[in-house]
């Protein structure tokens, strides 16, 4: 006999664990039923590489929404357009920017929200357009990876750079650069030794200075009593002397004078005529020093001529004289 | 007291020998002096001055030469630097006065300098120009096409206003001689004293001005 409550029971507990299955479903999906919803598009400036649907969307770094779609924009190839939501209570204003962040170097990308100024107004969808937009910001840290192969290639060429700096030959330079600045350090310092030697020597060369000042003082109160004692005695004789030399002149001057053509005519003709004379008798007296210097050497060679050798053009040979 | 008779008998004996010595000269020989020599001159080929009084006067001075170079006999060198003279040929006079000659004619034309010389001693000048020759001397070389003829010539220019030494250059040349025989050795030695008297023309004419301006 088939009990009727055993099926209500079954059924019960069915249904009783269906209702478990879906608010466990619930439970594990997060699924939040009262939540309100706003949607919006943010357009970024190349590439959103790291950025995958749900991913999040962080408001001052609380998660308020997620990702929901991510196409090219339909107007400008060179944008990406990225569809948010965002729970409604967020106050995305105007003037509120959207920035893509990576979490670590993992290379996951997030989209952090900032809020606009305050008691700015709620923003809303422009003219023709579906859903409100959020300002994008270009993001440092994408900037830093777009530029970074530049950046890996400068440093390369500084690291070659550095490298050729630091070859031998400039290590070797910068060596002997240091030597020389260790020897002129040396040389300084013994400059130093010498300059005080130097000064030592002044000092000596000072006090023989005051000593011959003081003979030289001597020497002119010497002279002041010379002339104090001889003086008249000697410009006595010093004015006789002018007087005579001055009538000497005079008498000098009176010959001249009677004689002025006759010197004249001397000074400009014969002089220069005598000279040239002299001239020809050193020639002369050279002509005779020769021929005395022949017959010193060769008394016979006056008679028959001189026995030199000579050189025959015929026979391109030398002919010696016979005797 | 003398004897007249016996002195004019020993007169006629004396007069005798002396006449048949005499006679007897035309026997006694000092030997044979050969054929005559080969005469030969320095000729400067260009224009005479021409007669005017205008342009720097200087006096050429008498050119020594080196050691065994002035006689009229042409000088030879040795390639083993034996010297000698040339047989058969000479100067036809002293080698000073030929260079003399030559250095007063080739600079007088090309200058335009009143250039005097030997008989020029009582005319005032401006300049004096000593010349010295080192060598104008024949060099055979091992074959006749070798030979060649050397002319080096210092010359010295002096200011007398204030005995200021101008200037003092040598002028050297070598020429090849062409041809065998002495002409051929003579022709060269004009060629290499025409082209050396060229070159101190040239030289001559940039210092004239420099004779004048120490006055």
């Amino acid at each position: 006999m088939e009990t009727r409550a055993s099926h209500i029971l079954v059924g019960s507990f069915v249904l009783a664990f269906m209702a478990g299955l879906i608010a466990f479903a619930i439970w594990i999906a997060k699924v939040d039923l009262d939540a309100e919803y706003r949607e919006y598009d943010i357009y970024f400036d190349g590439t959103v590489s790291g950025l995958y649907k749900r991913s999040v969307v962080y408001y001052l770094g609380i998660p308020v929404g997620d990702v929901r779609d991510i196409t090219v924009a339909p107007n400008d190839t060179q944008k990406v357009r990225v569809h948010v939501r965002l729970r409604d209570e967020v106050p995305v204003t105007e003037g509120a920017t959207a920035r893509l962040e990576f979490q670590g170097l993992t290379g996951v990308a997030y989209i952090e929200l900032k809020g606009g100024p305050k008691g700015a107004k709620r923003l809303q969808p422009a003219a023709g357009q579906e859903y409100p937009v959020i300002n994008a910001e270009a993001s440092p840290l994408l900037e830093f990876y777009e530029s970074a192969p530049n950046l890996v290639n400068e440093a390369i060429r500084a690291v070659v750079q550095v490298q050729r700096l630091l070859s031998n030959e400039n290590i070797q330079k910068v060596a002997s650069i240091l030597d020389n600045a260790d020897r002129m350090t040396g040389n300084m310092a013994r400059g130093t030794e010498d300059i005080d030697a130097l000064v030592a020597e002044a000092r000596n060369v000072l006090v023989k200075v005051t000593e011959t000042a003081d003979k030289l003082t001597r020497l002119a109160d010497n002279g002041n009593q010379l002339l104090e004692r001889d003086g008249d005695r000697l410009v006595n004789e010093a004015v006789e002397a002018l007087d005579a030399a001055q009538a000497l002149l005079a008498r000098i001057d009176g010959v001249v004078a009677a004689n002025e053509g006759d010197i004249r005519q001397f000074v400009s003709g014969s002089l220069p005529e005598a000279a040239r004379m002299i001239m020809d008798l050193r020639t002369t007296a050279r002509s005779l020093s020769r021929l005395v210097t022949k017959i010193e050497r060769d008394p016979a060679a006056l008679l028959v001529g001189p026995n030199d050798a000579t050189y025959d053009l015929q026979t391109r040979k030398v002919k010696e004289k016979e005797q | 007291m003398t004897q007249p008779v016996k002195s004019s008998g020993l007169a006629a004996p004396l007069l005798t020998a002396t006449l048949l010595l005499s006679a007897c000269g035309p026997l006694i020989s000092f030997g044979d002096d050969g054929p005559s020599d080969t005469v030969y001159t320095l000729r400067y080929e260009g224009a005479y001055a021409a007669d005017s009084t205008q342009g720097t006067v200087v006096f050429v001075d008498e050119p020594t030469l080196a050691e065994g170079l002035n006689s009229d006999k042409v000088a030879v060198t040795l390639e083993s630097g034996q010297r000698m003279t040339l047989e058969g040929v000479r100067w036809s006079a002293q080698l000073s006065d030929l260079v003399r000659d030559y250095v007063t004619r080739s600079l007088g034309d090309g200058s335009g300098a009143q250039m005097v010389s030997a008989g020029g001693l009582d005319i005032r000048t401006s300049c004096r120009l000593g010349v010295k020759v080192w060598a104008l001397e024949y060099r055979p070389g091992s074959r006749a096409g070798d030979d060649i003829v050397d002319v080096a010539m210092e010359v010295s220019l002096v200011r007398l206003s204030d005995s200021q030494l101008l200037s003092k250059p040598t002028f050297t040349q070598s020429v090849t001689v062409n041809g065998q025989g002495d002409a051929a050795v003579m022709a060269a030695f004009n060629q290499a004293m025409r082209s050396a008297s060229g070159e101190m023309t040239r030289w001559f004419k940039e210092q004239l001005a420099s004779c004048s301006t120490g006055s």
